[in-house]
């Protein structure tokens, strides 16, 4: 079973996905900010950590903090942004390519 | 759950995302190993250089930027990983394997062979090939530690076995 921590749980896409990923077995959990991720890690295997962010929002900084973050872990997980807003082109997913962040775009 | 549609693409994503971790966690990256100076109908054969070796991920391939001693070494371990490869061992192979003792022949004009690494010097060259493989996989965003693809095991004695955790794919050119 994939374990999946989603960063940002004020917003309502975390609660969906939470529920939603039951469908490929797997487990989420919503964390609020960096650190309660970092905890978390320290005491379980995590394969995804999710980070949702708002148009208005800098997601790059967000991304770089945890990328710091998590690259110390022995065994880091795959990052995934979600990008909420409007479609800005493919330049961000190839800034996260480059990072090895992968980027989705939430098409409500 | 109509509501929940547009989670599909992200859902899928993530599906795909842990299915690669899997993969990667059970059989290591994958690398190929380009040999030169191949004749046609033969393959793997004395004479054949090794060229350059990359990681392949995700569509793109990264070369390890490594030297002509540590190419050979990167070669043997991709050749035997399914052999217990202690030093002695290796430096074994690299003295009594024709591709090694004839590395380059078939080139033109003769052949200046790479420096076989010896049984002292290749837990440096093997830290070596670690060091270039973590550079390779941060430039491509690969969330992996080296030491768990070449992998240096512990015996009962002192005597440390390395291991190759991944799958190769050899190529050849004839030039």
């Amino acid at each position: 079973m994939g374990n999946i921590l989603v960063l940002n749980s004020g917003c309502t896409l975390a609660a969906e996905l939470a529920r939603g990923v039951q469908a490929i077995s797997c487990h989420a959990s919503l964390c609020s900010d960096k650190e309660q991720v970092i905890d978390i890690m320290g005491k379980q295997l995590v394969d995804i950590v999710i980070l949702i962010s708002g148009p208005e929002t800098d997601w790059k900084t967000g991304v770089e903090a945890l990328r710091d973050a998590l690259s110390q872990l022995q065994n880091p997980p795959q990052i995934v942004c979600i990008l909420c807003g409007p479609y800005q082109g493919p330049s961000d997913r190839l800034y996260g390519a480059r990072r090895g962040v992968r980027v989705i775009y939430e098409r409500r | 759950m109509r509501g929940d549609e547009h989670l599909r693409p992200i859902i899928e994503e993530l599906d795909y995302l842990l299915a690669e971790r899997r993969q990667l966690a059970a059989e290591g990256p994958h690398f190929i190993v380009t040999h030169g100076f191949h004749k046609s109908g033969s393959l793997c054969l004395h004479g054949e250089t090794v060229e350059r070796a990359c990681l392949m991920y995700r569509w793109q391939e990264y070369p390890l930027h490594i030297s002509p001693t540590g190419l050979l070494l990167v070669d043997l371990v991709c050749r035997y990983r399914r052999t217990l490869l202690t030093a002695a061992r290796i430096e074994q192979i690299m003295l009594t394997d024709l591709f090694y003792t004839r590395h380059g022949a078939n080139r033109y004009g003769g052949y200046r062979s790479a420096a076989l690494p010896n049984r002292t010097s290749i837990k440096v060259h093997i830290q070596r090939i670690r060091e270039q493989m973590a550079k390779t996989f941060i430039e491509a965003g690969l969330n992996l530690h080296p030491g768990k693809v070449l992998i240096a095991e512990p015996t009962d004695s002192n005597i440390v076995v390395y291991r190759l955790k991944a799958s190769v794919e050899f190529m050849h050119r004839s030039y």
